[in-house]
């Protein structure tokens, strides 16, 4: 008795998120993989969100008004991303969204966003969420499309006629190795070996046999970053000395260092770079933001979803102010009408677009274990 | 190429026999099924990781301090949470959800202590590959199966030439006669509980170089090692072994020559078939039936 | 042996006959009076899948002593057969629905094989190796099961001119089935076959001695169990319009094992009990943020600290020591 009394006295203590009565205050939702194995993304994501709410505090807020974050761990599970959404649309009431990574998630949650009109800015690559025909859901990076008909096109003039490619089974994975084989085929170039493998699994012996077997001019790796590390090393390991075109995973610090030698002549486009120190960032706006992440959480960001977390947020405040209201359908337009606006990912433009804001993507080279931005 | 299938096969088997003999080590001493050993293994890499990577010791004394540190955690598992809930009279079944409660709990204690991202766990014998009699091979992976071996080598000694061992086994063939002949019981369950994790924790810091040091890289060689565990023999430690290393070559070799893709859909179909004819594992194993 | 009590309905009598009618009024007014709060109404849809879902793996686990891991196996062909027909083919959804939950039960039947021919850890694993199986054969199955895309734009139940596309009209469709769904199982628990998985979940030997024929029983329940499954993963791929594999791992198996022993295993309302239980911790525990899976496996222990037996045969346990105390 006395055992059970103390188990549901500890469950009540806690209040429900998102219950408390803050009328006054701009309310901005959150949903992404807290825990689980994508929670080095997820969390990140939501630190970057964070360091944009207390810019905008330190401003004075939104509409004169302190503007908070409202989390939602969605377990990397689509059934709780619906329930994370409408809790958060529904209880919590917030006006805009900051949206998961995981397309899966995305898509499940997408009706009930759609139906409320609430906006939502999400950070998931993949294009398949933006095809559905929402009119409420934005990203806040480039998409897997952009990045791998890049990468296509680079290697056309790069002289490549081969590549075997390895991806990971997962959406993410799949929709990237696809879309590049359709592009290169496309531009006369052979797919002469396509392996895929699961996500988190380190023995990939079958796959690189038979990927190296038919020699080819460039390996295609696309994964998460948790995986490339040992993807490039075990690689390298089989033997393969030539170009690797990569996903933009390979900005994460901890790739270069788990891959070490291995990661030389990876080319991969990305949106930007996660440098060592604030110091190292070319430009103000990610110095300040590498800053004041460190500042607050201690650690330069682990992932760049940090970085769509602090763009999405952006943009979301953006569209508050210019639509001078906190009513989900005329933020929803003013994000649709956004152009040319500065985040750390470029300049996004979402007006005549479905939803994609970023239409352009830099190259980066890994030489001698450095970054170096090249001409594609 | 057969050889480089081989090699890779072997390393991989190893893994997943050390996995697997914690399965059937703790299973023979207690009858119980453990969902916990994949934390063991990546508890032992992070500690190993901060003490040969954060502290800068040398790595035979982090190899050691670890090994020392998993025993205890092994330990404090049986006599925190095991003992006292089969003291309660918890079934088989209702351990295993408690071990499934732990197993969450050290992920995101690991999490949450260490952090999200995926460590770097530097190489000690050398991850670059050299030439030897003509093959490309990485040392540090031959180490890897040596080491192992080694520790298997050290198990089947303990457990067969020590008295403590040998009160060990008899405790796991018959509780009561055991105790009945002066053997402490309880204390060797533990004894079982401190030895599996520490076994986990070898397998930990072999696998980090390799694998990388994050969370939830005990998940998947949890289940591949209780796998192995099951079609060896549950129970019988040269079962797990072989069965382990039977699983890990049959992984390497179906991915290269039939498909990467099904591998995993291949493994756990031979597993089924291989359950459906020899329906107590290949190697025979005693059924300990729970009250 | 006391756990040998058939915990159905009428074992409490009349005061337990009119709880539950309160009950049951009580839930179809839910919507009604909860009608601005489509958060808690969608948390009670999940839990009505869960319920359906659990009360079939209590009827391998719990009646018939056949530990199945695999649970999720049987979900994803009910959700995944549902989503396909009504997608790809234009069928009917009540029919795709029934087809998803008979197509999960003849996969039940044809696992049954190998599965009653081993047990405890042996069977586990077989349940295990099961449930990745079918994980990976919708992951890995291309443009025909979409892959790890999954299947989107699933239409939801019309009956008739009745459009169940509102969380609130759908919620009715659940109630209906887990009324259904219990009334089944207490009366599969009260009849011949019940005790025949009883009989042979507590001792086999002596039931095979006593002409009981065990496949046919084992496999009848992991029929009924993997058929409760597949119903319940065809209303969930119609609440929420969007499968994929990601939905049906093991760690979902593993959750629907939790919820059945922490509830009570073996009991009519230890699956409803255990299911609640979670669902809502699981909600509640979203305000502690990144450290709420840690507290979780925690409070799983705690609980299996103070009932040791889960949650129904703890109350239970204690209702005993009541009555041994009584009044003086």
């Amino acid at each position: 008795m006395a055992g059970l009394t103390w188990i549901i006295s500890l469950l009540t203590a806690f209040p429900f998120s998102g219950c408390e009565d803050k009328a006054d205050s701009v309310r901005i939702g959150f949903f992404g993989p807290l825990t689980g194995p994508t929670a080095q993304a997820g969390q990140a994501l939501r630190n970057g969100a964070l360091i944009a709410i207390d810019e905008i505090n330190a401003e004075g807020g939104l509409l004169g008004k302190p503007v908070i974050l409202i989390e939602q761990d969605d377990r990397s599970s689509p059934e709780q991303a619906v329930k994370s959404v409408i809790r958060l649309v529904h209880l919590s009431k917030v006006t805009a969204i900051v949206g998961s990574l995981h397309s899966g998630n995305i898509l499940a949650a997408a009706p009930v966003i759609e139906q409320s009109g609430t906006p939502m800015v999400g950070a998931g690559t993949s294009p398949t969420w933006l095809e559905k025909g929402y009119t409420c859901l934005f990203r806040a990076v480039g998409n897997s499309e952009l990045s791998v008909s890049e990468l296509a096109r680079y290697a056309k003039r790069a002289g490549i006629k081969k590549v075997s490619v390895i991806q990971s089974n997962d959406e993410y994975g799949m929709v990237g190795g696809r879309l590049f084989a359709e592009y290169a085929t496309r531009a006369g170039i052979e797919i002469s070996a396509n392996e895929s493998f699961t996500h988190g699994d380190r023995d990939f012996t079958g796959q690189f046999v038979k990927m190296l077997k038919v020699e080819p001019d460039a390996v295609l790796i696309w994964a998460l970053g948790d995986d490339l590390g040992a993807l490039t090393k075990q690689l390298r390991q089989a033997g393969y000395d030539g170009l690797v075109l990569g996903a933009e995973g390979y900005t994460l610090p901890q790739v270069l260092k788990i891959a070490g030698k291995a990661a030389d002549n990876v080319v991969f486009p990305a949106q930007y770079l996660v440098p060592e120190q604030p110091q190292d960032a070319p430009d103000p706006l990610m110095r300040s933001f590498l800053t004041r992440y460190f500042e607050r959480f201690g650690e330069m960001p682990v992932s760049d979803n940090a970085f769509r977390g602090y763009d999405s947020v952006r943009i979301i405040a953006e569209a508050i102010k210019r639509a001078n209201t906190l009513d989900r359908e005329k933020v929803c337009r003013a994000i649709g009408n956004i152009e040319g606006f500065e985040g750390l990912a470029g300049r996004f433009t979402f007006k005549g677009f479905a939803g994609e804001g970023i239409h352009e993507m830099r190259f980066f080279r890994i030489t001698d274990g450095k970054y170096v931005e090249i001409e594609h | 190429m057969f050889l480089h299938v081989l090699i890779n096969g072997l390393v991989l088997g190893v893994f997943y026999a050390l996995a697997a003999l914690g399965f059937s080590l703790i299973y023979s001493a207690s009858g119980l099924m453990t969902f916990v050993q994949g934390d063991f293994f990546m508890l032992g890499a992070f500690i190993a990781y901060t003490l040969f990577v954060i502290l800068k010791l040398p790595f035979v004394i982090a190899f050691a301090v670890t090994l020392g540190l998993l025993f205890v955690v092994g330990l404090l598992t049986h006599k925190v949470v095991i003992g006292p809930l089969l003291r309660r009279g918890s079934g088989a079944i209702h351990i295993v959800l408690a071990t499934i409660g732990l197993a969450y709990f050290f992920e995101n204690f690991a999490m949450l202590a260490w952090g999200t991202e995926v460590y770097n766990f530097p190489s000690v014998f050398g991850d670059e590959a050299i030439q030897m009699a003509g093959l490309s091979i990485v040392p540090e992976k031959l180490w890897v199966v040596f080491i192992a071996v080694i520790c298997m080598l050290m198990l089947h000694f303990f457990m067969t030439r020590t008295k403590m061992g040998t009160a060990m086994r008899a405790a796991s063939q018959n509780r009561v006669a055991a105790g009945v002949l002066g053997v402490n019981v309880p204390m060797t369950e533990g004894l079982t509980w401190a030895i599996a994790a520490m076994i986990a924790a070898v397998g930990g810091v072999l696998l980090a170089p390799i694998y990388g040091v994050y969370a939830m890289m005990g998940v998947r060689i949890s289940l591949k090692g209780f796998a192995a565990a099951v079609v060896g023999g549950y129970g019988n430690m040269y079962g797990a072994m072989a069965g382990g290393i039977l699983f890990g070559l049959l992984e390497t070799f179906s991915s290269t020559y039939i498909s990467s893709e099904f591998k995993d859909i291949t493994t756990f179909a031979a597993l089924l078939i291989v359950l459906f004819y020899l329906p107590t594992g290949i190697f025979k194993s005693p059924i300990i039936e729970q009250a | 042996m006391a756990d040998l009590q058939l915990h159905s309905g009428q074992k409490n009598g009349r005061a337990g006959r009119a709880a539950i009618l309160l009950l049951v009024v009580a839930l179809f007014l839910a919507p009604v009076v909860l009608h601005s709060h489509l958060y808690v109404i969608f948390v009670l849809c999940t839990i009505g899948i869960y319920v359906i879902v659990n009360s079939g793996l209590d009827i391998v686990y719990g009646y018939s002593g056949q530990i199945s891991i695999g649970q999720a196996g049987f979900y994803a062909i009910g959700a995944y057969a549902s989503a396909l027909l009504s997608v790809r083919l234009g069928v009917p959804v009540l029919l795709t629905m029934i087809a998803g939950a008979l197509a999960a039960a003849v996969v039940g039947i044809i696992i049954a094989a190998p599965a009653t021919r081993v047990e405890h850890h042996f069977l586990a694993l077989v349940t295990i190796g099961f449930g990745e199986i079918v994980w990976l054969v919708f992951q890995n199955g291309g443009a025909f099961t979409g892959g790890a895309d999954g299947v989107v734009a699933i239409p939801p139940l019309k009956l008739g001119s009745l459009e169940f596309s509102g969380y609130r009209s759908y919620y009715y469709v659940i109630l209906v089935c887990v009324i259904l769904a219990l009334m089944v199982k207490a009366s599969i628990i009260d009849s011949r076959i019940g005790r025949a998985f009883m009989a042979i979940k507590y001792n086999p030997q002596a039931s095979a001695a006593f002409g009981v024929d065990l496949v046919k029983y084992k496999v009848t329940a992991f029929a009924i169990g993997a058929f409760y499954a597949g119903l319940g993963g065809a209303l969930y791929a119609h609440l929420i319009w969007f499968v994929s594999p990601e939905t049906f791992t093991l760690n979902q198996s593993v959750l629907f094992l939790t919820m059945v022993l922490l509830g009570g295993a073996g009991t009519l309302w230890g699956p409803v009990i255990g299911t609640v239980l979670l669902i809502v911790l699981l909600e509640v525990l979203q305000g502690f943020g990144t450290y709420q899976m840690a507290v979780y496996g925690v409070i799983i222990m705690l609980i299996l600290f103070f009932m040791p037996k889960g949650i129904v045969g703890g109350i239970e346990g204690m209702f005993r020591k009541l009555k041994v105390a009584g009044p003086v």
